[in-house]
């Protein structure tokens, strides 16, 4: 098996939020993703059709300035600059404290930061090297999660990790190649949206080795 | 473009972008010695490596990147001649 971080850097998350992100900084992979810590800011239920609709326009527009809006935010003493992005409604940390830095100037680097990450993560798509990862605490139908594979398809020969909570037949760890291009995993449990740094982190590294190891053998890569 | 104007280039780059006038760069340095960089830091490097040399990093050759040498190889790989 390859070491933790090496292994968890074959994987680009999707969303629905910063779980898999935090997951690959446990393991010390700090890999460069669009939605590692971007998250849809709309209701649970709709976020995988946004996302379905953000890859059939490829995420055109996104980062243009007069989408890119920098919000403070938090509890008082404690404020930080959210970022909110209208074109797509995501939304993200800065990491910058409020009065740490110009608004202005961070939302014209924010703006280049998520061009930038648009042109990666079309590259990635198209090199199909990565495992797509798609997470979310409310179960998709099928058929949303078929949709998802047929568009990760179109841009090239890419795989969808797709992760759900354990249960009875699906012990935590436990993958499962549905179909090309789609595999299946368990993890024991999600963490709440309330408390996203709530992970279990063993779980996630049992479940992503046992992912790579299935689309080594099945796709060879 | 020399390699000491590589190195003067990167140290800017770095210098900038931590907030930090006095780092000095080593081609060991990873991460782990520097504060601060994160991945969202990453971006902010790479692109301003883009802009400041003039080259396009393929997204396989950013996510190779772990230490300051493997920046300067890089950009010493794919300079304009």
């Amino acid at each position: 098996m390859p070491a933790l971080d090496k292994l968890m850097l074959r994987f680009e998350a999707l969303g629905d939020n910063c779980e898999l992100g935090l997951v690959q900084r446990r393991a010390g992979a700090e890999p460069l993703g669009l939605l590692r810590f971007a998250g849809f800011f709309i209701p649970l239920e709709i976020r995988l059709a946004r996302l379905l609709k953000a890859l059939e326009c490829r995420f055109e527009g996104l980062g243009r300035p007069d989408t890119v809006r920098v919000e403070a935010a938090g509890a008082e003493g404690r404020r930080e600059y959210l970022i909110k992005e209208s074109a797509f409604d995501l939304m993200y940390h800065s990491f910058q404290a409020e009065g740490s830095i110009d608004p202005g100037k961070l939302r014209d680097m924010e703006a280049k930061k998520l061009e930038f990450l648009r042109r990666k993560f079309l590259s990635d798509l198209a090199d199909g090297d990565k495992i797509f990862v798609w997470k979310s605490n409310a179960p998709p139908p099928d058929a949303d999660i078929d949709r998802l594979v047929a568009a990760l398809r179109r841009f090239g020969p890419n795989i969808l990790l797709w992760v759900a909570e354990a249960d009875a037949e699906h012990p935590a760890g436990t993958v499962e190649a549905k179909r090309t291009g789609l595999l299946k995993g368990y993890v024991d449990r999600f963490a709440p949206y309330a408390n996203a740094t709530d992970i279990s982190y063993e779980s996630w590294f049992a479940m992503c080795a046992e992912a790579a190891r299935q689309a080594r053998e099945t796709v060879g890569r | 473009m020399t390699p000491p104007e590589i190195q003067t280039g990167l140290t800017k780059i770095f210098r900038e972008t931590f907030a930090d006038p006095n780092l000095v760069l080593a081609p060991e340095m990873t991460a782990k010695d520097i504060e601060g960089w994160d991945s969202l830091k990453m971006v902010i490097i790479i692109l301003a490596v883009e802009e400041r040399f003039g080259i396009e990093l393929r997204t396989r050759e950013m996510d190779a990147l772990r230490c300051v040498g493997d920046f300067f190889a890089l950009i010493e790989q794919k300079r304009p001649d």
